[in-house]
């Protein structure tokens, strides 16, 4: 690495350096069954964003449990969650 | 941003930022609190399991599992305050769970490092706390038959009278997708399933008794008519599997069951003189797959947490 940054830790391994890839959190919160939100983050114009959906407490086998979906709009800095049948915990994150 | 820091590459991408906080390890679990055992070796070996963490910020789970099995967190649960169950449906393994969070922990005898703050004096990256670091990232889709073919041959129509155990292999998946992003030696992911599906195998069976004696195909006296239909199915969650450097996505089953009908008609001398009907069993829905917006795998290194 000719630039950048590299962080050592306590026995000279490397703990993180400007070549490593990672995600922030933005934020994590739930979207009940039925429901719709929307946020915006205007820190996130310009960034990478995904949104990931995690169910809280699916049903099996007794009727069908249909995902949120979430879009991204306004140059990204604005999450829309809507159209699921379950409770979800909804993962923001961006790079 | 007005003030704080933000570290990018050269792609644009924020490394680390004082407005944002970064994920760091907090520890791994490598076997569950709870196994469906209804499910033990059959489908494949197709197992539920859940794994119990303490944690006063909601988790962000990554698991491995060795290569060749299937796996994928199914849903995330808050128990009580700071007790989270993780849902995983698996083949064959019990995966090891790793669980991140924003809050960063610092490893014991890690002295040196570096600390970013945000404008509450909260961390937001701690290079002695494990940071996430991520070596891969694909989005997916799913296969679109769980299985290449369901056979209904061996199954009785009469009241779901087939055994799970002789049935299993009928539904067990067999078709997977395959992507190449390039692997470590020991691969961490991360995949929440939305994905599901359910197909069946419906066996029907007509039966005639006639009370008397049979005339150009009509009862000369009384006749009664069975009528038996059984819908065996299977219900699905995607999972991912991994072999070399390519990630497959694929199916899991995590739950089945079967639904019965009978119906009978009673006949005297070809006028109807009533029946009965009756039905058992319940079933999510038909030979659908919902949920099938692509999902992101996130890939890291789970050598490095260990």
């Amino acid at each position: 690495m000719s630039y950048g940054f590299t962080m050592w830790g306590a026995n000279g391994n490397v703990m993180y350096d400007s070549t490593s890839v990672t995600w922030n959190q933005v934020d994590f919160y739930v979207v009940g069954a039925g429901s719709s939100n929307t946020r915006t983050f205007n820190s996130l114009g310009g960034k990478e964003v995904k949104v990931v959906m995690f169910f809280i407490d699916p049903p099996y086998t007794s009727r069908k449990a249909t995902s949120h979906t979430a879009s991204l709009s306004n140059g990204n800095k604005t999450i829309s969650i809507s159209g699921g049948s379950e409770s979800m915990y909804i993962l923001v994150l961006m790079r | 941003m007005s003030f704080g820091i933000e570290a990018t590459n050269t792609g644009g991408q924020v490394l680390i930022s004082s407005e944002f906080k970064n994920l760091h390890f907090k520890y791994k679990k490598t076997s569950p609190d709870y196994v469906d055992s209804n499910s033990n070796g059959l489908f494949g070996g197709c197992k539920v399991m859940r794994y119990r963490f303490y944690l006063s910020e909601t988790p962000v789970p990554f698991f491995h599992v060795p290569s060749g099995h299937s796996c994928a967190v199914t849903a995330v649960k808050s128990v009580s305050t700071g007790v989270w169950d993780i849902e995983l449906v698996t083949n064959g393994v019990n995966p090891e769970v790793y669980v991140f969070a924003t809050e960063a922990v610092v490893i014991p005898g890690e002295t040196h490092g570096l600390q970013v703050f945000n404008s509450s004096s909260q961390v937001t990256f701690d290079s002695r706390a494990a940071p996430l670091l991520v070596t891969g990232l694909i989005t997916i889709s799913q296969p679109g038959q769980p299985s290449s073919s369901y056979s209904s041959s061996g199954f009785e129509a009469d009241g779901c009278a087939t055994g799970v155990g002789t049935y299993s292999n009928s539904f067990t998946p067999n078709n997977t997708t395959w992507y190449n992003p390039g692997l470590p030696s020991k691969p961490l992911m991360f995949f929440s399933s939305t994905a599901q599906a359910e197909r069946e195998v419906h066996v029907q069976k007509e039966e005639d008794e006639c009370d008397g004696f049979w005339l150009k195909g009509d009862c000369v006296g009384f006749r009664r008519n069975y009528d038996y239909d059984s819908w065996y199915w299977a219900f699905y969650r995607n999972t991912i599997r991994w072999s070399g450097s390519s990630i497959g996505s694929t199916w899991c089953v995590a739950a089945w069951g079967c639904h019965w009908e009978y119906n009978k008609d009673s006949y005297a001398f070809g006028i109807s003189n009533g029946g009965s009907s009756s039905s058992g069993g319940a079933w999510p829905y038909s030979n659908e797959t919902i949920n099938t917006f692509n999902n992101t795998v996130i890939i890291g290194n789970a050598a490095y947490y260990d």
